[in-house]
């Protein structure tokens, strides 16, 4: 894939979640938080899609600050300086409502949508949790790994634990056929937003 | 964090209790839609960004809550929750317009049982949302609490919430000034009565034991600096809702930093460079070892920890303050080892750093339980 083509594809991605965000009362987004929001859509995908990962354009490799990609770190550039998206006092992104973009992509709005509701019960400032104790990142972490992080391939350590998590719950319910994937994700982020605050929260770099 | 949940005991346990709740979450009904989802986290982040400390009932029926009308939904509903009419009223019922087409005042339930139970009757008829502080809210739909959630509780959540803040990380201070006067936690750092009575026979002391034990007593074990430092990040780890490097940061010129701190959200930096003042025995434990005075803190450890702020910011790391924590283990009382900090002087290139810089009145270990 060409670079302007990659740039176009995260365009559209970054303006489907600072819109998708507003509808849920965020007035605006960081740019850290697009980064850690972008890498959960990717890495989830897999989980719920046994097609190619549609996100593939994406490299993520590890960081202070949790997953860095410099496609989206150009497309807030480009889409800041095409006012499309407005900096906001609080040091944050918003969409600039009155330059209208037609998504082209429905599979990925539904998506993108997806795991936008399922954060944002626990709000902006928690993301970073969750990426942090996301289990590929924190596998490359404790490893000390420089090379990019494998969020594409569907045998990545995230997806496996989230299919040990499903398989724990077959095993241990009589009957799960009312959970689908986006509920096991659901859960998943519960269990993980559990152990944040029931634990002291150590961040490995 | 343990990811093995296949084989993990505890894990299994909760979903055996939680069957029930977890089969009511998951089950197909008006929660899942996305409309429901959007108005539910609408509300959440209504009540993050107001100073919300009561209780306010919202219901809507059903078919008004799926049929919302799209258009400025949020900020509709921001403007109805502001309103007089929303602030006076704790039970208010909202149409698809989200106009209030019914209000009441009741103080009397709050959050009780037989609250619970008159808001679970009610959502046979409507859907019912209970806007708390903290900014949490619970629904009841078709007579069903979905109040608690399946893996931790509103007790959970509610204390997590109650933890400081890192701007408040100067009030945790104070509060380990008061730990550090515990005989349990004191003791760990300084040699024990009998180390000291076999050092006075390695040393050829003539002095009787009870007097050697006494002007010793403030001796440290050896690399105390190690103990001071897991002591400080364990306590404020506890206490703050914050993100704690879960070892020593590294710069790019490999100088390591002791505490480094990342807020709650992952945007902004904290460090607590740890020094000591006092005396520490030898690792051969037979001897006295290294010794740090006043002299070491002032200007040494000062420039060092502008230093290290300097190079966070050259990394383009968005570091917000830096701390000096100094353990006072000196046999004498003496005045703080930051006291002359104002007379440094600092060649501009460091100036403007020490602006982020903080030195934390000395933490006094006395090993001696307070009279």
């Amino acid at each position: 894939m060409n670079n302007n083509k990659e740039l176009y594809y995260a365009n559209e991605d970054i303006l489907c979640i600072t819109d998708n965000v507003k509808s849920i009362g965020w007035e605006s987004i960081k740019e850290q938080s697009l980064q850690r929001i972008v890498y959960l859509v990717k890495v989830l995908y897999s989980f719920t899609h046994l097609n190619e990962n549609i996100f593939g354009y994406y490299h993520f490799s590890v960081s202070l600050y949790g997953p860095f990609s410099g496609l989206i770190k150009n497309s807030v550039i480009y889409l800041k300086s095409d006012m499309f998206l407005l900096d906001t006092d609080d040091g944050g992104v918003k969409y600039n409502r009155s330059n209208s973009f037609v998504w082209k992509n429905v599979e990925k709005e539904k998506w993108i949508k997806t795991i936008i509701l399922i954060l944002g019960k626990y709000g902006e400032n928690r993301i970073f949790g969750f990426t942090i104790n996301d289990p590929l990142y924190k596998e490359a972490v404790e490893n000390n790994q420089v090379r990019e992080l494998d969020t594409s391939s569907p045998e990545n350590r995230t997806i496996k634990v989230l299919n040990e998590f499903k398989q724990a719950f077959e095993e241990t319910l009589s009957s799960t056929s009312f959970i689908d994937a986006e509920k096991y994700l659901d859960l998943y982020f519960e269990y993980i937003f559990s152990q944040i605050i029931n634990k002291n929260h150590l961040h490995e770099l | 964090m343990n990811y093995d949940f296949r084989n993990n005991t505890d894990f299994k346990e909760i979903l055996r209790q939680q069957e029930k709740r977890i089969l009511r979450r998951t089950i197909e009904g008006i929660q899942e839609t996305s409309t429901f989802k959007q108005f539910y986290l609408s509300l959440i982040s209504y009540l993050r960004k107001s100073a919300f400390f009561d209780f306010k009932v919202l219901l809507i029926n059903k078919q008004d809550l799926e049929n919302l009308s799209s258009g400025n939904c949020i900020n509709k509903l921001f403007a109805i929750l502001d309103s007089d009419d929303c602030v006076h009223n704790n039970y208010v019922v909202l149409n698809n317009e989200l106009n209030i087409v019914d209000k009441i005042y009741n103080n009397n339930y709050q959050n009780s049982n037989s609250a619970r139970r008159i808001y679970a009757e009610l959502s046979h008829d409507f859907v019912v949302f209970l806007l708390q502080p903290n900014a949490i809210v619970t629904y009841f739909i078709d007579g069903e609490d979905f109040g608690e959630n399946i893996f931790f509780t509103m007790e959970d959540y509610r204390s997590y919430e109650e933890k400081k803040s890192i701007d408040r990380i100067c009030e945790l201070f104070e509060d380990y000034r008061q730990r550090l006067k515990s005989r349990d936690v004191y003791n760990k750092f300084f040699v024990s009565k009998s180390h000291l009575l076999s050092l006075k026979t390695d040393m050829g002391s003539q002095l009787d034991d009870k007097k050697y034990i006494y002007d010793n007593k403030q001796l440290l074990e050896n690399k105390p600096e190690d103990k001071f430092r897991e002591d400080l990040r364990f306590f404020l780890s506890e206490k703050l809702k914050a993100n704690f490097l879960s070892k020593e940061y590294i710069l790019e010129n490999f100088k390591r930093l002791d505490i480094f701190i990342l807020d709650e959200s992952g945007y902004e930096l904290y460090l607590i460079e740890v020094k000591w003042v006092g005396i520490s025995i030898n690792p051969s434990g037979k001897k006295t070892g290294t010794s740090y005075s006043e002299r070491d803190i002032v200007p040494n450890a000062v420039k060092q920890t502008v230093g290290y702020l300097r190079q966070l910011f050259d990394e383009q790391k968005n570091i917000k303050l830096g701390y000096l924590a100094v353990f006072d283990a000196r046999k004498e009382d003496l005045p703080d080892t930051g006291n002359s900090i104002n007379n440094l002087c600092f060649e501009n290139e460091d100036a403007i750093h020490f602006r982020k810089f903080r030195k934390i009145a000395d933490f006094r270990v006395l090993n001696e339980h307070p009279a």
